[in-house]
């Protein structure tokens, strides 16, 4: 919504620019080449500007007064006002039903209404998270009793079901949730029983709450000792793995769906590397074939999963 | 290797660990607050090569940076911290490497929620014995050939990353010349 409202105004911003581009040039012509006096372009941008705001009898001292003139400036005169009044209109209303609504609603975002993603719970993961998601263009949603003002929220607990609503969670197309382990868990079943397909993310911090966490029906669940506690060994030992881990996030590890007319070649063919970047693994139907050689074929529903070269990330 | 703090991240690792309430008595654990230098020497840091540092509170685990670090100039600091503000302070006070919790866990939030099967296949990376990625020292007679003009990608496998002191150059083409004290990352079963 914002969006499209910023999109009009530069839109409006540039009509009215060239509009007075074409006043001001077109009464340079006339000026010199039908009237033969002289003008300056300060005369023109006058007229132009002058004209179209409506100032009344138009400019003194800098009239035209030949027939095609006088034509000329009915005819800018129309197309400014149609312009003006049609681009004000089209602009000020949404921006003041927008206002409306805001001061209706109390809160400084609108909440996004399709395809965004839930946040249960506000603390410093979720700062991290919202960071990538404004950066990528996601809409979102933090759900939390102390949610912060400049992001678009819900004031209140996730484990009830009417402030999910209120994120719209019927039209969400994912819900991460960062919680204790027990919260999760009410979080996962109840987001759960009103949406067959939203994806689930969950954090746990025990091995049982990452079970209890699943069954009641997270897609993914994320266990943080586990995480933390496997990196951490990886650096004491020395393990190169760590290394690649801890530098994930350079890596930026990324998957592709074959579809169409890629199916049945082989990889060599598809000129992968220099397209998106370097394949780590196939998957598929579940099994992870690593490290495919040129010749591997591709079939429709395999995921390629690859590091993408330094441009795309 | 000594651990401050025994709790549910480094309760798996092999160390000697230094906390105030253990729930058992046993040889590797010292009873003690790591906050102070009497139990860290009782710990051995003198002798000891790595030091990890993942008490529950970030002010408690930069102090015991600086208090490692003068105890043993040459010991490897890690430390898991809960607070962006803390990351640069903690390698100020001496850290070698340090975690930052919202970050880890973050990144794997958005691999979950953006590249599920690209995050399916890390985890099934970090914990898997099977599959793995390797890194191998490139051999010398290798340094300063194209990748495309030695027999790696044949006898090995695709390089992956290649690790170059501190960098990490992406999708290495056949054209990337290979230098002195590269190290190839592959991903093989």
């Amino acid at each position: 919504m914002a969006f499209a409202l910023k999109n009009r105004v530069i839109l409006f911003v540039l009509m009215v620019f060239s509009l007075i581009l074409f006043g001001s040039l077109g009464y340079l012509a006339i000026k010199i080449y039908v009237e033969h006096q002289t003008a300056t372009l300060t005369d023109a941008i006058y007229f132009s500007v002058a004209t179209i705001s409506t100032l009344g009898y138009y400019p003194q001292g800098s009239p035209l007064t030949s027939e095609v003139g006088k034509w000329f400036h009915i005819i800018y005169l129309g197309v400014g006002l149609a312009i003006i009044f049609g681009g004000i209109q089209t602009i000020v209303g949404p921006w003041f039903e927008l206002k409306i609504r805001r001061a209706e609603q109390g809160w400084g975002m609108p909440i996004p209404k399709d395809a965004h993603v839930i946040i249960c719970g506000y603390n410093e993961l979720t700062n991290y998270i919202v960071k990538k998601l404004k950066m990528l263009e996601i809409p979102f949603v933090v759900i939390d009793k102390h949610a912060p003002e400049n992001l678009p929220h819900v004031e209140g607990d996730c484990t009830e079901l009417s402030y999910l609503k209120k994120g719209h969670i019927d039209r969400a197309t994912a819900l991460i949730t960062l919680l204790d382990d027990k919260k999760n868990a009410m979080v996962s079943l109840t987001a759960r029983s009103v949406s067959e397909d939203i994806n689930i993310i969950a954090t746990a911090t025990t091995d049982s709450g990452e079970e209890i966490i699943d069954k009641a029906g997270a897609n993914v669940v994320i266990p943080r000792n586990k995480i933390l506690g496997k990196i951490i060994h990886y650096w004491a030992i020395g393990d190169y793995k760590y290394d690649i881990f801890a530098s994930v996030e350079r890596l930026s590890i990324k998957q592709k769906e074959v579809k169409g007319k890629s199916s049945g070649k082989k990889i060599s063919e598809l000129k992968f590397r220099e397209k998106y970047g370097t394949i780590l693994a196939i998957n598929r139907g579940g099994k992870i074939m690593p490290d495919p050689a040129p010749n591997f074929t591709l079939k429709a529903g395999d995921i390629i999963i690859y590091v993408p070269k330094e441009e795309a990330s | 290797m000594i651990v401050c703090g025994y709790n549910e991240i480094t309760k798996n690792l092999d160390a000697k660990f230094i906390d105030t309430n253990f729930d058992e008595d046993r040889d590797n654990f010292i009873w003690g607050s790591p906050d102070d230098p009497e139990t860290l020497k009782k710990a051995g840091i003198e002798d000891e090569d790595i030091i990890i540092i993942a008490t529950d509170d970030d002010s408690k685990n930069i102090y015991v940076i600086l208090l490692a670090r003068t105890l043993n100039p040459w010991i490897n600091i890690g430390v898991i911290l809960k607070k962006q503000e803390n990351v640069e302070k903690a390698y100020k006070a001496g850290a070698n490497n340090v975690l930052l919790e919202s970050d880890i866990m973050g990144r794997e939030i958005l691999n979950a929620l953006l590249n599920p099967k690209a995050a399916e296949l890390i985890n099934t990376v970090m914990f898997s014995e099977k599959l793995n990625l390797y890194a191998l020292q490139l051999p010398n007679r290798y340094a300063n050939k194209k990748l495309k003009d030695t027999d790696i990608r044949r006898r090995v496998g695709t390089v992956i990353a290649i690790k170059r002191g501190k960098d990490i150059i992406k999708n290495p083409g056949p054209n990337t010349v290979l230098k002195d004290g590269d190290v190839l990352i592959f991903f093989k079963a």
